[in-house]
């Protein structure tokens, strides 16, 4: 029997099987009560278990729409929680989480580079959306890397696994000031160099950014502490362990410092002078 | 044996199950039923989809004139004809498949004609315990009820396998 001829003929006798299994079971349920309840139990079950694959199903496929509203929702709720902070400096509450001077704008990551040594990173939000070249590209878990050429929709950034990025990071809140920039060789490893030799450093401090570049607001946390080594004999140089995972990313911020145009202008004027 | 023949002995068997359903009074952890034997026995010549007519006319049959409930016996015995053609693929073989070869426990050999009935029964015995209990049963008792009521079945199936099939 040809193979065609042998699946069609499968096909009628499971097509009839069901059918009559069907014409079986409808008899079943009729003719007693027990079976009934027993055959209705049954299908509310398969049908729960298919609903409940169905409801699976859907939901990983509709996981990336997720994805954004519930990033466009957080940045929302983040814009409300910057807010909220100004409204406490300006009644005089002290907050050290407090970003002021910044407006943020959500981007998605469109291409990134990850293993070279001047990795780039490039988001689908330009110069129409308002970005512009330093701008700081951050997350929740710390600083993705700074804008360095914008398009009309597009934007092309330095990542901060670039060996010419450099962060200012705090070393606690009010702790010690120093550039942090990447090592080099991990994904989720870098080192905050030039710290003086008089310092010591508890292993575990959080790092967070200290706010005194235009770049980044203060207070995103970083990382964690490592070792503190000294270097040539005249400074400590301090193993960050990063909380970003720059494997995973793809949901970042955009940060843009207010006014950042009058503090250009100060410093060429005071370069000038 | 000729399908004339397999088809006598069908209706007798049939007749003979009915009779037993009626007035054989067993305890009620056994169930005789030789219907799935039948269907197994029945020849190759007799395509699936008119396995599953017989088998559905005949457990319809059989329940209406004995005092079951009505499509028990026709939901468990439609996945044994359903099956038939893969089990004897499977136990007795493929080839004997392709050239219809008549079931005989002499030329295939005793062991194999058992190990085609066998999952049958089970297959059979499961849907109609579990059908039958319809949840209100322990696990214990449809189990004991299904090992019985398979075990006995499979003796009285010897002896049909001996007219049918020697």
């Amino acid at each position: 029997m040809a193979r065609g001829q042998r699946n069609y003929a499968i096909l009628v006798s499971a097509a009839l099987f069901i059918g009559l299994e069907i014409a079986a079971f409808g008899m079943l349920s009729s003719s007693s009560v027990l079976q009934n309840v027993w055959i209705n139990r049954l299908s509310h079950r398969t049908m729960a278990a298919l609903w409940g694959w169905e409801e699976s199903v859907n939901s990983y496929f509709s996981l990336r729409k997720k994805i954004e509203v519930v990033t466009r929702e957080n940045e929302e709720l983040s814009s409300a929680v910057r807010a909220l902070q100004k409204e406490l400096l300006r009644a005089g509450i002290d907050n050290p989480e407090l970003s002021e001077g910044f407006t943020y704008t959500p981007a998605t990551i469109v291409k990134m580079s990850r293993n070279n040594r001047l990795n780039y990173v490039i988001l689908d939000k330009g110069s129409e959306d308002g970005v512009e070249p330093g701008d700081g590209i951050i997350t929740s878990r710390g600083v993705v890397g700074i804008v360095d050429a914008v398009d009309d929709h597009l934007s092309y950034g330095q990542s901060s696994m670039n060996l010419y990025s450099k962060v200012s990071a705090r070393i606690g809140h009010s702790g010690m000031v120093g550039p942090l920039s990447w090592d080099g060789r991990s994904s989720n490893k870098a080192k905050i160099t030039d710290l003086p030799l008089h310092i010591s450093v508890e292993k575990g401090d959080t790092v967070y950014t200290s706010g005194l570049s235009a770049i980044f607001p203060a207070g995103i946390p970083l990382g964690t502490t490592g070792e503190l080594s000294i270097v040539n004999g005249a400074t400590n140089e301090l193993e960050v362990s990063l909380f970003q995972d720059y494997t995973a990313v793809r949901y970042v911020t955009l940060a843009k410092k207010e006014r950042k145009e009058e503090i250009s202008s100060l410093e060429e004027l005071a370069n000038t002078d | 044996m000729r399908d004339r023949g397999y088809f006598l002995v069908f209706v007798i068997a049939v007749f003979l199950q009915i009779l037993a359903n009626n007035f054989l009074h067993l305890p009620s952890y056994l169930i005789i039923c030789i219907l799935p034997t039948l269907i197994c026995l029945a020849p190759l010549r007799i395509r699936t989809p008119f396995l599953l007519i017989i088998a559905f006319i005949t457990a319809f049959a059989t329940d209406f004139l004995s005092s079951g409930i009505l499509g028990l016996t026709a939901v468990s015995l439609l996945p044994v004809a359903f099956c038939r053609d893969f089990f004897y693929k499977l136990f007795i073989g493929k080839e004997s498949f392709v050239r219809q070869d008549e079931l005989s426990s002499k030329k295939h050999g005793f062991f194999r004609v058992s190990a085609l009935l066998i999952p049958s029964l089970l297959i059979y015995f499961l849907i109609f315990v579990l059908a039958d209990a319809a949840g209100t049963q322990p696990l214990l008792f449809n189990g004991l009820r299904l090992l019985c009521s398979t075990v006995s079945s499979f003796l009285l199936s010897i002896l049909l396998v001996k007219v049918i099939a020697p």
